[in-house]
């Protein structure tokens, strides 16, 4: 399988009045062709701002922003601005951002806003992108009728998967999904969950998605990374991971999860994370961790890796 | 005649016994009304002295409303509540007072809770001074209150601002608040969901050591059914405004009888790696308007197993097992 979306060494930091925010710190991960990533960590992890960083949504206050991210083999970040826009954003890497349901705008139809993507990225004419966008509606599951409805005229779950089709309308090989499901019910979350596993196998695209929720990103990984203070302290297979996890915050991540079918105590991870400020010296875990020895007060651990595309940041697992 | 009858299934040992409770809010036209919204309709339970009864629910269902009236800030349209043996359904001015000192609430969003332009110290006050409590009792209460929420020492705490403070801390301010009158019922309406997941388990931890402590009594209004197993004694669950299932929690998990429980459990995944290629049979469509229920069973267009009667009576509330109570036609 081809590598759909590679990052090496990423950093994004902003400037605000207390100093530098380390966002993203150091982000190295593969991810192939119809594979999906669950990033999960805590708020303020640093997750969103990678999520951002892959599109290059990114605010003013910026202050550094480098590495390399490869989509399809391309380095984009060695591509200007006009030149993201026209070829990468949209139409290599969309996104359904966080609070979804908000993503629309009100005063235009809903057939519009769907065919915009098209319009912009694709350069097609306003009928041909309507007859797409009508598809497309068809396909998330909403009656074509709706193309001339206004978003007030649409439930929560539906305004949801207006945005998931629009996403998708431009056939990119990456989706982003930040939270996409973390205003909606209960069961309306796992009606949006099947249909995105359905798009998966149909499209075959690539997610990356964005959560804290473990439980949830089970649903959809087949890799996951879990950020710490805007590094990647875990990178492994679904398989592995919701069994045996290997660095001490996801243990005790996933020991914090309530489950409904399997007996066993739910635990809490003591302390608050660190500030992006001033991460801790050392581990940026050792405050909280249970198993902190000497070396992990002094020095940053090294990147152990398990197996192939497989690594740990703790050292617990450091060689030699 | 009617009323009579109502309270007297009530328990008097229990604290609060809520019998065919209606909200129904006028939706008015000009000087007509037009219609009701059924927030809540027919609903009836019981919460013993030192247990947690969850309500369970998607948006829309009542939950809140139904917290809400319990502590009289939405008016009752029919039915009785009855707390601690004293009828409070109708009760005004001064009684109110008295009824609200014995409750505590704890709100959602715990940011939106906490006044931005006040300390912590004077948001704890507040309630002290409102119910009259000697100024020099009151700040010895405000920083026990805090060490038994776990905000120690009290000195970093206490003068700081509700946004120098993370979601975790600002939630256990709010649990503060509403534990310092020392009430004997808490409504707790979604106290962990704007929590990461990481630190829903501490809070809820932390509120479960309380309870038992001072022997509350807690309605825990919640959406997310997997932490009712850890947290709750009894549950509710609600659709619609109506309560379709009502048991002991491990009874409603382990063996739910409505269709609805039954899916609700069903869309609710477990950190498992299998689930990704797992699809769930999940009912299609949306909880329905309260202002147009559907006839019959509320829940009968998109249940699986609706049966022609579903659609023509409402289904009544039936005893199975003791006390485990379905409002499902299946087992009529």
């Amino acid at each position: 399988m081809e590598v759909a979306l590679s990052i090496k060494e990423l950093y994004l930091y902003y400037r605000v009045r207390a100093g530098l925010v380390k966002a993203v710190d150091g982000v190295f991960l593969d991810l192939y062709g119809n594979e999906s990533l669950s990033v999960i960590g805590e708020s303020g992890s640093g997750k969103s701002s990678l999520a951002r960083a892959l599109l290059r949504l990114l605010p003013k206050n910026v202050h550094r922003f480098e590495g390399n991210i490869y989509i399809d083999g391309e380095d984009v970040m060695k591509l200007s601005d006009d030149e993201f826009n026209s070829r990468i954003r949209w139409n290599k890497v969309s996104i359904v951002p966080q609070a979804s349901m908000n993503a629309l705008n009100p005063v235009i139809k809903i057939g519009e806003q769907l065919a915009e993507p098209l319009i912009i990225h694709k350069n097609m004419s306003k009928n041909e992108a309507l007859d797409k966008a009508k598809e497309m509606l068809k396909f998330v599951g909403i009656s074509q009728e709706f193309i001339d409805r206004y978003p007030f005229e649409l439930s929560g779950g539906m305004k949801q998967r207006v945005v998931i089709a629009m996403a998708l309308i431009t056939q990119p090989s990456i989706v982003i999904l930040d939270e996409p499901t973390s205003a909606l019910d209960v069961l309306t979350q796992a009606n949006i969950m099947n249909l995105l596993k359905k798009i998966k196998t149909d499209r075959k695209i690539s997610y990356v998605f964005i959560t804290h929720d473990i439980a949830l990103s089970s649903e959809i990984s087949d890799k996951v990374a879990v950020m710490y203070a805007g590094q990647i302290v875990e990178y492994s297979y679904a398989e592995k991971f919701y069994r045996e996890p290997q660095h001490p915050y996801s243990q005790l991540l996933l020991s914090s999860v309530p489950t409904l079918r399997e007996d066993r105590n739910v635990r809490f991870i003591p302390g608050e994370p660190p500030s992006l400020l001033n991460p801790p010296p050392g581990c940026r875990f050792h405050p909280r961790c249970p198993y902190a020895m000497d070396i992990c007060r002094r020095e940053e651990p090294p990147v152990t890796y398990i197996e192939r595309n497989s690594y740990v940041r703790c050292w617990l697992y450091a060689k030699g | 005649m009617q009323k009579g009858e109502d309270i007297k299934s009530c328990n008097p040992s229990d604290l609060l016994c809520v019998r065919k409770l209606c909200v129904w809010h006028p939706i008015r036209k000009f000087l007509t009304v037009s219609g009701y919204i059924r927030a809540l309709d027919d609903v009836s339970f019981d919460l013993e002295r030192g247990r947690i009864l969850a309500i369970v629910g998607e948006s829309g269902s009542g939950k809140t409303t139904l917290g809400k009236t319990i502590l009289k800030i939405h008016q009752p349209t029919k039915g009785r509540i009855i707390y601690d043996g004293k009828d409070i359904t109708f009760i005004k001015g001064k009684e109110i007072k008295w009824y609200r000192r014995e409750l505590g609430y704890v709100q959602q969003d715990p940011y939106g809770a906490l006044p931005p332009f006040m300390n912590i110290r004077q948001i704890l006050e507040e309630p002290l001074i409102i119910h009259g409590i000697k100024k020099s009792e009151r700040i010895y209460k405000v920083r026990e209150v805090l060490e038994e929420v776990k905000l120690i020492p009290v000195e970093d705490f206490i003068n700081k601002y509700p946004h120098m403070l993370s979601g975790g801390q600002q939630q256990r301010v709010v649990i503060a608040r509403a534990l310092i009158l020392r009430p004997k019922l808490i409504v707790a309406d979604e106290p962990v969901s704007m929590l990461d997941a990481s630190v829903r388990i501490e809070i809820l931890t932390l509120f479960r050591e309380l309870q038992k402590k001072y022997n509350l009594s807690i309605m825990y209004i919640t959406h997310d059914l997997s932490t009712t197993k850890y947290f709750s004694d009894k549950i509710a669950v609600m659709y619609a405004g109506h309560i379709v299932e009502m048991a002991q929690t491990y009874k409603v998990l382990s063996k739910p009888l409505h269709p609805y429980t039954q899916s609700l459990i069903k869309a609710i995944p477990d950190p498992d790696p299998r689930n990704r290629t797992l699809f769930r049979e999940i009912p299609p469509g949306e909880p329905p308007s309260l202002l147009n229920p559907p006839p019959g069973c509320r829940f009968h267009p998109r249940c699986p197993y609706a049966m022609d009667i579903c659609r023509r009576e409402e289904p009544p509330v039936i005893e199975v097992d003791g006390t485990h109570t379905v409002k499902c036609w299946l087992y009529g």
